[in-house]
């Protein structure tokens, strides 16, 4: 059973030209999206995770940012040739982007409906305005807002934080997007709301067939949901596989460092948290050599000689990593 | 020890580097407010005549070999009025400014350090004496003083005066609600010292440009006072008091009204632009706010 | 909402109060006695004293200051020592004139300023946007009164295309009326405009960088209503206290442009009122046109909850 390919990106390279110099946010990123399915970006801040998903919508602010080359394939398209005013009709209609702030991300000055409408009626164009309120209302109960009818009159400033980021979701998703990109989307959140508003996420994937792209630095919160895991370290995937495959058996030691400091709720054992040494490397000044070389236990002089190293598959089928190294679970291997 | 100091030096590398970072407009600007203190400490160096010295072959006469800029209606030396009105401008500038930033502050601090029914008080009062244009109250308080450099100076500061009050209030109401502040008031420390050592401090930028910004104010003041007849009088070679003059002979020869103009442009715009480059150099979550 | 708005009128009544209080305080440091300057130093000295007496000027301070606000409540501002008539018939006579210069002036800044902002904001480091910081760092730089004169020298003197200076009430000719008018209402505009222009670029640029607006961009709206719709009413709620700000330059600014071009209005009057100490007609139109600009904030405060949700909010 061969699932269709829905998003697939290709070699996409995203800078920012700054006074320092050129910062490679992004670079040589591939990675795919199949129907149906959730895929978790992981990286600490800084990776170059959500400007990915920023420059896969061509959202980027340019300049100082610009998207350099690759290829964005959508349903069969190559988004990174469309026009301004085409990419308008792919974001919140084809593609849904749900941002982590939701005490600001909703523009204060406009009712929820207001805003819920216009998105509506903007992807829409024979849409009433009756037709789009009463859109407006069912998207509003769907993402299980109690009261939808009089929320749709209240301003952002009178919701809560959970309410609020519950109704920008309903915005993004009013128009049924068969792919949600979701940023950090629960990190301002308290603990109860977090699991809520997953929950909402994982339902659409289930009544709408959508797709879900996670990004978040929390590893503990994806591996309960995503199918798949790419994890991205200084502007580069470094390894990915199915979620399975990463928890048990990592290969990169990045990856390894990410899950050591993750507390495992579900193990009985005490287990010693262990952060990962150092910090995010400058992306204005990349080494020719790994990027995780200075922060790496298990670097050796061959990774500094070395040039950065690539992709390639490991184990079993479908699990890349790049590392010159072979590390089994802490285990050094060749 | 050494860790501070290279922070130290990065800083201010830091903000000489965002502070030129607009580019040639900020130099040009800086070296305008150069140009014109060195005028104005130099300008008997500069110029062979003196602002007062009447020559009546010369009445209105226009640019020339002897008399660059030529001659205003009783003969002097224009160019030699334009030089000494800079030293006007500047003093009375840089004088109304300092006091008003004095007394201001003072007076925002304790505003806003005590609160209350003090600082409600002293906020009405600002927002009265706000009410009226400062030309009008600079003007009726300006009859008092007749034409005295120090007097005006002194009336333009108290007109600015409610704008350094704001100011400081506004900060130190923001400020005491940081727990640092909290902090020293639970160690028991004197409220003078927790006025001074703490917050002026953190006051010090916004006070830097409101400062540099408030030059530029009260040499517009001047010269407007000036030009209406209540600031600097004739024949003190200030730049409004050329305007006003030269305004009656504008036909026949133009340049004694329009030269001071231009050099009361130049340097209230220097001054306004150099507080626009320091208040990004210095706190960038000011801009928009001052 | 009730409550707020009596909080603010009575911190509006309390500033009137404390107006009335500071521009008699400044009047009557007026240098020179009023008497001897209106009457000549040879008056006798029972005219001089009866002049005092007409003018209360023989009484405590205190009790000029009673009998002053006791007669503003019977709308009387007191008479004028020089024209010798009530101030109110002064004011009347005049303000129509202030007002037929400084409206306009108002009304066309704030309209063109937040348009130049805009469109500066909107094609940032453009020539336009570099076009209109350069025209409005000028017109915060230049005085208004060499502005009058450089604009009698070229446009009067030099192209001959508008009058010199003189003012025709638009009752009279609307079309004289522009005609002379068009001079000092574009002076008296052109430092405003610059302020709300820069204002309305910068609040502008903010907003852009703002999580909303990347929010409505991420929900596909076109850049056309991100712009004008979602941005723009964030950017504009603060320059509404700009032009209420504002007022208060326009006023000072008319007194200038009055001068310049020789127009009987308020201005001119204040200037002549302060150089003949007519205590009366200085102490009146201080306070009026105080009350005036207390008046037009205590406004712009009820504008803002009719903008700003959040602030209409606070209200109930």
């Amino acid at each position: 059973m061969e699932e269709k390919i829905l998003l697939d990106v290709k070699n996409l390279r995203t800078s920012f030209f700054t006074d320092a110099g050129e910062v490679k946010s992004v670079n040589d990123v591939s990675f795919y999206v199949k129907e149906k399915e959730i895929v978790a970006v992981v990286g600490e801040s800084g990776s170059g995770k959500s400007v990915t998903q920023l420059s896969v919508l061509q959202l980027i602010q340019s300049p100082p940012g610009k998207i350099l080359g690759g290829e964005v394939w959508f349903e069969g398209e190559n988004l990174l040739t469309y026009s301004k005013k085409q990419m308008c009709g792919i974001r919140g209609n084809g593609i849904s982007m749900i941002f982590q702030e939701p005490m600001t991300s909703l523009n204060p000055v406009y009712t929820i409906g207001n805003q819920l409408t216009e998105v509506l009626r903007a992807h829409h164009k024979n849409m009433t305005k009756q037709e789009a309120w009463k859109r407006g209302v069912e998207a509003l109960a769907a993402v299980g807002i109690p009261d939808p009818e009089a929320r749709m009159k209240n301003y952002p400033f009178e919701m809560s934080g959970g309410m609020r980021q519950r109704a920008m979701i309903a915005i993004s998703v009013a128009c049924n997007s068969r792919l949600i990109v979701a940023d950090e989307p629960t990190t301002a959140l308290d603990v109860t709301t977090q699991a809520q508003v997953m929950e909402l996420l994982l339902s659409l994937v289930e009544k709408n067939g959508t797709s879900i792209i996670v990004v978040t630095h929390n590893l503990g919160l994806v591996t309960r949901y995503a199918d798949r895991i790419y994890v991205m370290y200084a502007g580069r995937i470094v390894e990915s596989g199915t979620t399975e495959m990463l928890l048990t058996n990592p290969r990169h030691p990045y990856t390894l460092g990410l899950l050591a400091s993750v507390p495992k709720l579900d193990s009985d054992k005490e287990e010693k948290l262990i952060p990962i040494e150092g910090t995010p490397p400058n992306l204005a000044q990349m080494p020719e050599y790994c990027s995780f070389y200075p922060r790496c236990p298990y670097a050796c002089e061959e990774c500094r000689q070395k040039e950065a190293p690539v992709l390639r598959p490991v184990g079993e089928e479908g699990h890349f990593m790049a590392c010159h190294r072979d590390v089994k679970g802490g285990k050094t291997d060749g | 020890m050494s860790d501070r100091n290279v922070t130290k030096a990065n800083g201010v590398k830091r903000f000489f580097r965002i502070f030129f970072s607009r580019g040639w407009v900020t130099k040009i600007c800086f070296g305008i407010i150069v140009l014109f203190v060195l005028i104005a400490v130099f300008a008997p160096v500069l110029t062979p005549w003196t602002p007062y010295e009447q020559n009546l072959r010369n009445i209105l006469a226009g640019p020339g070999k002897e008399h660059l800029l030529g001659c205003d209606n009783i003969g002097r030396d224009t160019l030699t009025r334009l030089l000494y009105g800079a030293r006007i401008s500047l003093v009375t500038g840089l004088l109304s400014s300092i006091w008003a930033a004095v007394v201001g502050t003072t007076i925002g601090l304790i505003a806003g350090y005590v609160g209350g029914w003090v600082n409600s008080a002293i906020m009405r009062i600002t927002d009265a004496m706000i009410a009226i244009p400062p030309i009008i109250f600079t003007m009726v308080l300006s009859t008092m003083v007749t034409g005295n450099l120090l007097g005006i100076s002194i009336v333009i500061g108290v007109s600015i005066i409610p704008s350094y009050i704001r100011m400081v209030n506004g900060l130190v109401m923001s400020l005491r609600e940081n727990d640092y502040v909290t902090a020293a008031d639970l160690i028991g420390q004197k409220q003078l010292v927790i006025m001074f050592r703490h917050l002026l401090p953190n006051c010090l930028a916004s006070l830097i440009v409101t400062f540099t910004m408030n030059v530029g104010t009260a040499i517009m003041l001047e010269s407007t006072l000036s030009y209406l007849g209540v600031g600097i009088i004739p024949p003190t070679p200030a730049w409004g008091v050329m305007v006003s003059e030269g305004y009656k002979y504008l036909f026949n020869q133009p340049l004694v009204a329009i030269l001071p103009g231009i050099c009361i442009m130049l340097v209230v715009i220097a001054f306004n632009i150099v507080g626009d480059a320091l208040r990004d150099a210095l706190d960038p979550r000011l801009r928009g706010k001052l | 909402m009730g409550r707020y708005l009596l909080k603010r009128l009575g911190i509006s009544v309390l500033v009137v109060f404390l107006v009335s209080v500071i521009s008699f305080t400044l009047v009557h440091m007026l240098p020179g006695d009023p008497a001897v300057l209106a009457l000549g130093s040879e008056a006798s000295e029972q005219d001089v004293e009866a002049f005092r007496k007409e003018y209360h000027l023989d009484r405590p301070v205190a009790e000029q200051y009673v009998i002053w606000i006791r007669e503003i409540l019977h709308g009387d501002l007191g008479d004028s020592i020089t024209y010798s008539r009530p101030v109110t018939a002064c004011l009347a006579e005049r303000l129509p004139r202030t007002i037929s210069i400084g409206l306009p002036a108002l009304i066309l800044s704030s309209m063109f300023g937040i348009f130049c902002g805009i469109v500066s904001a909107v094609k940032r480091g453009k020539f336009v946007d570099n076009l209109i910081t350069f025209v409005s760092t000028i017109g915060l730089g230049a005085p208004q009164f060499w502005l009058g004169i450089l604009g009698v020298y070229i446009f009067g003197m030099k192209l001959k295309l508008l009058p010199l200076s003189g003012y025709v009430a638009p009752s009279e000719n609307f079309g004289q009326y522009v005609y002379y008018g068009v001079m000092p209402i574009l002076i008296l505009s052109f430092g405003l405009l610059a302020s709300v222009s820069r204002q309305t670029r910068s609040n502008m640029l903010e907003v852009i960088n703002q999580d909303y607006i990347r929010t409505a961009r991420a929900n596909g709206l076109v850049e056309k209503s991100v712009v004008y719709k979602h941005a723009l009413k964030n950017a504009l709620i603060p320059v509404i206290t700009t032009i209420g700000l504002q007022v208060r330059v326009v006023v000072g600014g008319s007194l200038m442009v009055e001068q310049v071009f020789n127009i009987a209005g308020i201005g001119t009057l204040i200037v002549s009122a302060i150089n003949g100490r007519d205590y009366m007609v200085v102490q009146g139109c201080v306070f009026v046109i105080s009350v005036f600009i207390v008046l037009v904030n205590f406004v712009i405060d009820l504008l803002y909850g009719f903008v700003d949700p959040r602030v209409r909010k606070s209200w109930r």
